[in-house]
């Protein structure tokens, strides 16, 4: 079962796919972690009510 | 200390302006009202004056898209609380900067949590139309793959795989988050 995996396409595409999911979550987290930041800014800009500054 | 207090103080000023209201209003709007797609090749074909790399171009995109869609979810964790928080921190001597700092923000982060955590999930399977501009993210390696081998079924398969491993876990760290904070 094992030996059948490792023969597979979905093994030998493993590789190569590593560099991608490596650079997705990349992306992504820095791309939440200074939306994040960017959003409470516009976010709370936003706020009619509340005057935070 | 005149030199460091008064662009600082021009800051505040500017954050208070109903012009910086008015600029978070429009960028919230535009972000929200236009594909995600269109903005990445905005960005990376658009802008060609700048001339930035597909890398940075893609990093920006989700920026400014995911930025848009928590600025969302801050107004309405902060609108959430309850309007006699903000008037007690005040009534106990707090400015209003301390009222918000102490009080209505670390409230509204708990509420904030749920949605903060789907717009990850959503932000994560977004990287993949960064393919078009071929930064080399997994399907965008996954493409490559399959056209030098057309292991087209076996190498999307194992994509998705990818995209599932990092989703479903992330949703039942969520829940039992939820769970713990009583959210």
């Amino acid at each position: 079962m094992i030996e059948s995996f490792l023969d597979s396409a979905y093994y030998r595409s493993l590789p190569y796919l590593w560099e991608g999911i490596q650079l997705t979550l990349y992306i992504t987290v820095v791309g939440v972690f200074l939306g994040f930041i960017l959003g409470s800014i516009a976010g709370l800009g936003r706020l009619s009510k509340i005057n935070i500054f | 200390m005149v030199l460091f207090w008064a662009p600082l103080q021009g800051l505040e000023d500017f954050l208070k302006s109903i012009f910086f209201r008015w600029i978070s209003t429009v960028y919230v709007e535009v972000i929200r009202g236009t594909p995600i797609l269109a903005q990445v090749l905005f960005i990376y074909y658009g802008l060609t004056a700048v001339n930035i790399g597909a890398l940075t171009s893609a990093i920006i995109a989700i920026t400014l898209n995911a930025g848009a869609y928590i600025a969302e979810i801050v107004r309405g964790a902060v609108h959430s609380i309850d309007k006699g928080q903000h008037e007690a921190g005040r009534a106990i001597g707090l400015t209003e900067k301390q009222t918000m700092r102490y009080i209505v923000w670390p409230q509204a982060f708990k509420r904030m949590i749920p949605p903060l955590g789907n717009q990850f999930i959503i932000s994560l399977k977004d990287t993949s139309l960064f393919s078009v501009i071929a930064v080399g993210e997994v399907l965008y390696m996954a493409k490559q793959y399959y056209n030098s081998t057309f292991e087209i079924f076996e190498t999307l398969i194992m994509v998705c795989i990818f995209y599932l491993i990092i989703t479903i876990p992330t949703s039942i760290i969520l829940r039992n988050v939820e769970r713990k904070l009583d959210v």
